[in-house]
């Protein structure tokens, strides 16, 4: 039986009087893409740096690929990928410099590191840029290329903490199909990430985060229909417009902008405001998303 | 209360407009609100370096040897060596600020980069940087000054004029390295610049012993650099003896030929850098 | 199969070699520095000094301060992978902590860092040694000794410089490094012999790490090896293993939190 890439119970880190993460379970299956969503400071990082056995356990149960992080760290780390959330490229060495000099650290021969270089410089698209300098690169082939570094030993797990972060629409699409591509290999994924379409784009699981300890947890879907309706109708009135939306009987959240009404019938719900004399500023009627969520178990947004 | 604002009727610009000057003074007085954070290293390279050779070299080494058997033209080999090193110092700052600090402000965290942003030209951009390495350069040389007054090196009241000499020491291998430095794209010439460049000057700037007693060649050598003039105006101005009026105005003219030279090509190794 | 306690620092050094590859002539040029040092100074302020006795012996100026500046430049080469680039990958451009989620322990890439150091200062020693032999400054057989002795006050420096680099908060900082290997250069007797200083501040010169290389470099030199010689040695190896023990213990505490 291949055992769980990933499994933690009561794991808890704790920085002096500060609680990073506070008793939290989790367990991957091995092949699945998991994400773990929060805004900054709720523990996703110090999480990533337990699991890849740089941060030591606190207090709680870790096991990575079947071993322990403190005594089997470098036989974890073998069989580990690691995406920090600042690329830590070696900016004295070319792109394939990088790759193949952190191939060596693995064990790899010359000649296989400079095959593996050269297969991940093509499957990152960066074959192109082998002789630059790192220096020399866009935010998002940093990025690619630490992607492509983390993967020269052929990892079981791959880590990726923050992937897309800083970067353009279009950098990021790119970077997702190739880790869908990962996934598709059978590579377990476990991303942080305060993106919710990015949660909802690559993870088949995901729990949420806040201050340290686990809110919810399920597949996308599911904790959208769990926590929030359907659709989400988002209103703006003019200001000096006094009008008590939490009237409606429906859930509201009141943000410093706008308000956002839950309701299963988005257009309905506006109709009925208009009906009843309030008609507002602005309106948007969106289906309900991971964002929502977040907002509805913690009361805060994720990006502020 | 109420407070009516009413427009601003009229642009802080004076009677004659915006002066033409009026950047580069912003600019130094940017450079100098950052100088809290620099003024230790100013001291340091300015003023504590050359006090660590006067004392290993000037009273340590100096006690071994005969400074008027030797025909240095002083008592001891401190009064020698002391004022020198104030022009060698000056001029290992001027370099040094001109390296890897200069190419930071220039590519890598784009401090002159938003400079340019401002009406301050790329021109006075280059002029305000020499100055201001200058500037550090002056109050590196005033405290080593106050050093040497405190090692009984100092002799005529004309030593009040050696920093000046020392600033121009540092502004013309400020102004030519950071030409340079504005003409590279990276900094993988600075080390060898340091090492086969300013140590060798550093060593046969005068600043130590006569450099007539260097082979004929490595003598001429030494004096087309900058340092060896600024080495001689130092010793003359604070030893009061040794320097005519005629040879000082020959020292300064070719310390102002290099600076110039220097700007001139900053000038446009600067533009360049920051037009791309 | 090599060991991993070889074959993981043997790596690290493969890194450095590779992203020296394109920079030979910084290498190149850092081994004129103890040259010029040698000519600019020694030769020079030779003429002024004149000559010295040693152990009843007359010598050269130069024939002096040439062991000096070995050891000197021991400690200087030392001193700047072990400072300035050491800091670069803690703190900038964070490659130890790439190196960290690979197999490599923090023992593997300090091995590594320290054997680059030694092999870059090693080839300087030789270099220089080379040149010390072509001015006839070396008089004893002692001398083959040399590179030996340079590498082991490149390897006591390497380990203060890395321990007390790991302390540094900004670029600023490192003027507090010259603050301390700039007197120990020009005071440790690398220009003038012990006993210009009056008899209180001996002991205190005595002390500093860098007195002991040059003595000891001086002693292979001019073949007047005795039992300060083990002294020397046994006072660098202390400082060497001493710091090498706390520089792993600070590592830790600033990359595996």
């Amino acid at each position: 039986m291949i055992p769980k890439p990933v499994v933690a119970s009561d794991l808890t880190k704790r920085f002096d009087s500060f609680t990073a993460v506070n008793g939290i379970d989790l367990e991957l299956e091995p092949g699945e893409s998991f994400a773990m969503l929060g805004p900054n400071g709720a523990g996703k990082s110090s999480t990533m740096k337990m699991i890849s056995t740089v941060s030591p356990v606190t207090s709680g149960e870790l096991k990575v690929l079947g071993g322990d992080p403190q005594a089997d760290g470098p036989a974890i780390r073998a069989r580990l990928g690691v995406v920090p959330q600042e690329d830590n490229l070696d900016e004295a060495l070319t792109l394939r410099e990088n790759l193949m000099v952190y191939a060596r650290y693995f064990g790899l021969s010359w000649s296989a590191a400079g095959r593996k270089a050269d297969e991940l410089l093509g499957f990152t698209r960066l074959e192109d840029r082998a002789k630059d300098q790192v220096v020399s690169l866009s935010g998002g082939m940093k990025r690619r290329l630490t992607i492509a570094r983390a993967l020269v030993n052929e990892p079981d797990l791959v880590l990726l903490d923050e992937p897309t972060t800083g970067l353009d629409p279009q950098a990021r699409h790119l970077l997702w199909e190739r880790l869908y591509q990962l996934k598709e290999r059978g590579v377990t994924l476990l991303l942080t990430t305060h993106y919710m379409d990015e949660a909802e784009q690559l993870a088949d699981r995901l729990v949420v985060m806040d201050q340290g300890k686990i809110v919810a947890e399920g597949s996308p879907a599911n904790l959208i229909t769990q926590h929030v309706t359907k659709e989400v109708l988002e209103v703006r009135f003019a200001s000096g417009h006094e009008f008590d939306v939490t009237g409606l009987g429906l859930r509201t959240e009141p943000l410093a902008d706008r308000t956002l009404i839950y309701t299963d019938d988005g257009e309905g719900t506006l109709a009925k405001l208009v009906n009843d004399g309030h008609t507002p500023a602005s309106s948007l009627v969106r289906r309900a998303s991971l964002e929502d969520v977040f907002l509805a178990l913690t009361g805060r947004t994720l990006v502020e | 209360m109420t407070a009516t604002a009413s427009p601003p009727t009229r642009r802080e610009t004076g009677p004659d407009g915006p002066s033409r000057l009026g950047p580069l003074v912003h600019f130094l007085e940017h450079q100098f609100l950052r100088f809290r954070t620099t003024f230790r290293g100013t001291v340091v390279s300015g003023a504590v370096g050359p006090l660590f050779y006067l004392l290993g070299l000037g009273l340590g080494l100096g006690s071994q040897i005969d400074a008027v058997d030797a025909g240095l033209g002083t008592n001891d080999y401190l009064d020698y060596v002391g004022p020198g090193l104030m022009a060698a110092a000056a001029m290992q700052l001027g370099a040094s600020e001109s390296l890897w600090q200069t190419a930071a402000q220039l590519r890598w965290r784009g401090t002159y980069i938003s400079v340019t942003a401002t009406p301050l030209t790329t021109g006075q951009l280059f002029t305000g940087h020499v100055l201001w390495i200058g500037f550090r350069a002056l109050v590196g040389a005033v405290i080593y000054l106050l050093v040497l007054l405190g090692f009984g090196v100092v002799k005529a009241p004309t030593a009040l004029l050696a920093p000046l000499a020392a600033t121009a020491t540092a502004m013309a291998f400020g102004a030519m390295i950071s030409a340079w430095t504005g003409y590279v794209k990276n900094d993988q010439s600075f080390p060898v610049i340091l090492r086969l460049g300013i140590i060798p000057l550093y060593l046969f700037s005068g600043a130590f012993y006569p450099i007539e007693q260097l082979p004929q060649a490595l003598t001429w050598l030494s004096r087309l650099t900058p340092v060896w003039h600024g080495v001689q105006l130092c010793r003359g101005t604070i030893l009061g003896e040794g320097l005519t009026v005629g040879a000082a105005i020959g020292h300064s003219a070719v310390l102002a030929g290099f600076i110039t030279i220097g700007l001139v090509a900053g000038r446009r190794t600067f533009t360049k850098a920051l037009g791309s | 199969m090599m060991l991993a306690a070889v074959a993981y620092p043997y790596r690290v050094v493969e890194r450095n070699v590779v992203s020296y590859r394109r920079l030979w002539l910084v290498l190149v040029s850092a081994m004129f520095e103890p040259v010029f040092f040698l000519f600019g100074l020694g030769v020079g302020l030779g003429q002024l000094v004149g000559d010295l006795e040693w152990y009843g012996e007359p010598i050269s100026y130069a024939q002096f301060v040439a062991p000096g500046l070995l050891a000197s430049s021991a400690m200087n080469g030392a001193i700047f992978d072990m400072t300035f680039n050491f800091y670069y990958k803690l703190k900038e451009s964070r490659t130890f902590d790439a190196m960290l989620v690979t197999p490599l322990s923090i023992s593997h890439v300090m091995d590594g860092e320290m054997a680059w150091a030694m092999i870059r200062g090693g080839f300087y020693s030789v270099t220089f040694l080379g040149v010390m032999l072509a001015f006839g400054l070396v008089t004893s057989w002692w001398a083959v000794l040399m590179p030996l002795a340079a590498l082991l006050v490149g390897i006591a420096f390497a380990a203060m410089g890395s321990y007390g680099t790991t302390f540094a908060r900004n670029w600023q900082d490192f003027d507090i490094l010259f603050l301390i290997t700039q007197p120990l250069f020009l005071l440790s007797t690398t220009f003038f012999q012990l006993e210009v200083y009056p008899s209180w501040a001996r002991p205190i010169v005595q002390l500093t790490p860098l007195y002991h290389g040059v003595d000891l470099m001086r002693d292979l030199a001019l073949g007047s090896v005795d039992g300060s010689a083990l002294g020397h040695v046994a006072y660098l190896v202390a400082v060497t293993v001493i710091a090498r023990a706390m520089v792993n213990r600070r590592m830790a505490r600033l990359l595996l939190t």
